[in-house]
């Protein structure tokens, strides 16, 4: 069993979301280095996806999501998982900071290319930033459920969760974002 | 990466939300960069500015409210008790019993300090209804009120003051100087000049006697001789009855003894002196009544006149200067009026320390269960 000596408390991997949860406070963050291991990484690919490719501006966002862990952690009363208590101040953040932003579609992200041979690379980057202008010119509901629909292994149920929406709405913004991408992007199978 | 089918397009959706990059340990810097803990009711303050701006202003307003209401102000209450009838007095008596003027008057005489005399006793609280109707008679129309009054006043000119002071009698009225001298010279030069003014006019006369200059002092007084001048007439009435019986007497015994006659006629002498005494008496309570008594004192402004600013630098330091005083001044009602405003609301400031303690609470045991705090 290995053990993460980041604080006076002893944290293992086999602990909970939750009993990881209970240790964090913003005098004793003890657990939080555990959490991160398991959801930075998603996290901030989610909110690379949400502020259009700014991975600046996605570390800022994952930063201020563990903040904001620390400090109300005390207050999560186990209604939800973990998971969707950490994606939904994600979210909440990356909407702030979009606000914030006003620049977001000036600038696309070359730093997190995967490094690959350079033809392909290239060739990517561009299907990835041409689609990612498509996602950015939906509406800002719809960019947002088709992102957190897409992202890892994220269930419509748990992405409804997140977004504090019910499954019906966010499949029929689903349904309606893919039609939207798919006539752009002159796909044959419209579904 | 081409887009050529649905699947392909999911997958390049799938590509958007992946982070390729390194692990950051972006936690470590989260706490590095976790800004100093606030209380919670700091937090909700923070995060509701205007509706907690809002709620201060309402509850302030409120305790004000409470406190205009419920505070009784001394000036209030010591008007209350001056304004209050006086042990053996009638109440609603239409006087001045000793000198007291109203709260507007003294504070435009500034420095102006009148005798005051607090005319509610303990005593009076136990009066009977019937006692309290008793000393109510006679009533106020048939009072008798000697009213004197004493106004000292500062002016540049007291000559000039003197003469127009003077103008402000009726002599038609009856109204007369009874007295009127000056003293001194230059910066020590004063007058004194004594008006018998008709009752009735009083107060308009001590109102322009103001305006001559500033009033240093001021007092009024009246002195009730309605006993005085019931008892006269009583006495003048008994005597009169006496004199008729008299001359009755000496009418109808016109045969009597020399020695009788002349004993009544001696009778009949004094009872005249007595009643012309008394006749005398009447007339001058009447006069003494019908007319009031001003004595005014006119005293010479001894300050120098400020002196005129000659140029503009002379100028600008005597604004700054004037400025400068205002400015303390402004400050010393400011701390003033706080304290002011700390001490007679004491107890409701404590309610509202407690209520917003309690509302804090509230808001501290309120929260979701599952919240979102970024929203």
């Amino acid at each position: 069993m290995r053990s993460i000596g980041v604080s006076q408390q002893r944290i293992t991997l086999q602990d909970s979301d939750e009993a990881l949860l209970r240790g964090i406070s913003p005098e004793m963050p003890s657990g939080l280095g555990e959490l991160a291991r398991r959801y930075e990484r998603g996290l901030l690919g989610l909110a690379l996806g949400l502020l259009n490719g700014r991975a600046d501006l996605a570390r800022d966002a994952v930063q201020e999501t563990w903040i904001r862990v620390m400090r109300f952690a005390a207050s999560f009363g186990g209604r939800c998982e973990v998971r969707t208590w950490l994606y939904r101040i994600a979210v909440n953040q990356c909407r702030d900071l979009a606000t914030w932003a006003a620049r977001i579609p000036g600038e696309l992200p070359q730093e997190h290319a995967p490094a690959r041979e350079e033809a392909n690379v290239a060739a990517a980057d561009e299907t990835r930033n041409e689609l990612r202008r498509r996602v950015l010119s939906l509406p800002a509901d719809q960019r947002e459920v088709v992102l957190l629909c897409y992202h890892a292994d994220m269930t419509h149920a748990a992405a409804a969760e997140i977004l504090e929406i019910p499954v019906g709405t966010l499949k029929s913004r689903l349904h309606a974002a893919l039609e939207t991408l798919r006539a752009e992007l002159k796909l044959e199978d419209v579904a | 990466m081409t887009i050529n089918s649905p699947a392909d397009l999911e997958d390049a959706l799938r590509s958007l939300t992946e982070w390729s990059g390194e692990y950051e340990n972006l936690w470590r810097k989260a706490i590095g960069a976790l800004p100093p803990r606030r209380s919670r009711f700091a937090r909700f303050i923070a995060a509701r500015p205007f509706m907690s701006a809002a709620a201060a202003c309402v509850v302030l307003a409120f305790t004000a409210a409470l406190v205009s209401l419920f505070t009784p102000s001394l000036l209030r209450a010591r008007d209350v008790a001056l304004q209050a009838p006086a042990a053996g007095e009638p109440a609603e008596s239409g006087f001045l019993d000793k000198a007291w003027l109203s709260r507007s008057e003294r504070t435009a005489y500034g420095t102006a300090q009148p005798e005051y005399k607090l005319r509610v006793g303990v005593a009076d609280q136990a009066l009977s209804e019937q006692e309290i109707a008793d000393r109510r008679e006679p009533t106020d129309a048939a009072r008798q009120v000697i009213r004197k009054a004493s106004v000292e006043v500062k002016t540049a000119d007291v000559r000039s003051v003197q003469l127009r002071m003077a103008h402000l009698i009726h002599e038609g009225a009856g109204e007369f100087i009874q007295d009127s001298s000056t003293s001194g010279d230059g910066a020590n030069m004063q007058a004194h000049l004594t008006l018998r003014i008709a009752a009735d006019r009083l107060g308009a006369v001590l109102t322009e006697i103001r305006e001559f200059g500033e009033v240093l002092s001021e007092k009024l007084e009246g002195e009730d001789v309605t006993g005085q001048v019931v008892d006269l007439d009583a006495r003048l009435s008994n005597e009169e009855r006496v004199e008729d019986e008299l001359l009755e007497l000496l009418a109808s015994k016109k045969d009597a003894p020399l020695t009788d006659i002349m004993a009544v006629r001696t009778s009949l002498g004094q009872v005249r002196q007595s009643i012309e005494q008394m006749r005398a008496q009447r007339q001058r309570l009447d006069k003494l009544v019908s007319l009031a008594t001003v004595l005014v004192i006119i005293r010479h402004a001894s300050e120098p006149p400020a002196p005129q600013p000659t140029g503009l630098g002379a100028y600008f330091m005597n604004q700054l200067s004037n400025a400068w005083n205002h400015a303390l001044r402004r400050l010393a009602d400011t701390v003033v009026g706080l304290m002011w405003l700390l001490v007679s609301g004491a107890v409701w400031w404590l309610l509202l320390l407690l209520a917003l303690w309690a509302v804090a609470r509230k808001i501290a045991h309120g929260t979701k269960a599952c919240p979102s705090p970024g929203a």
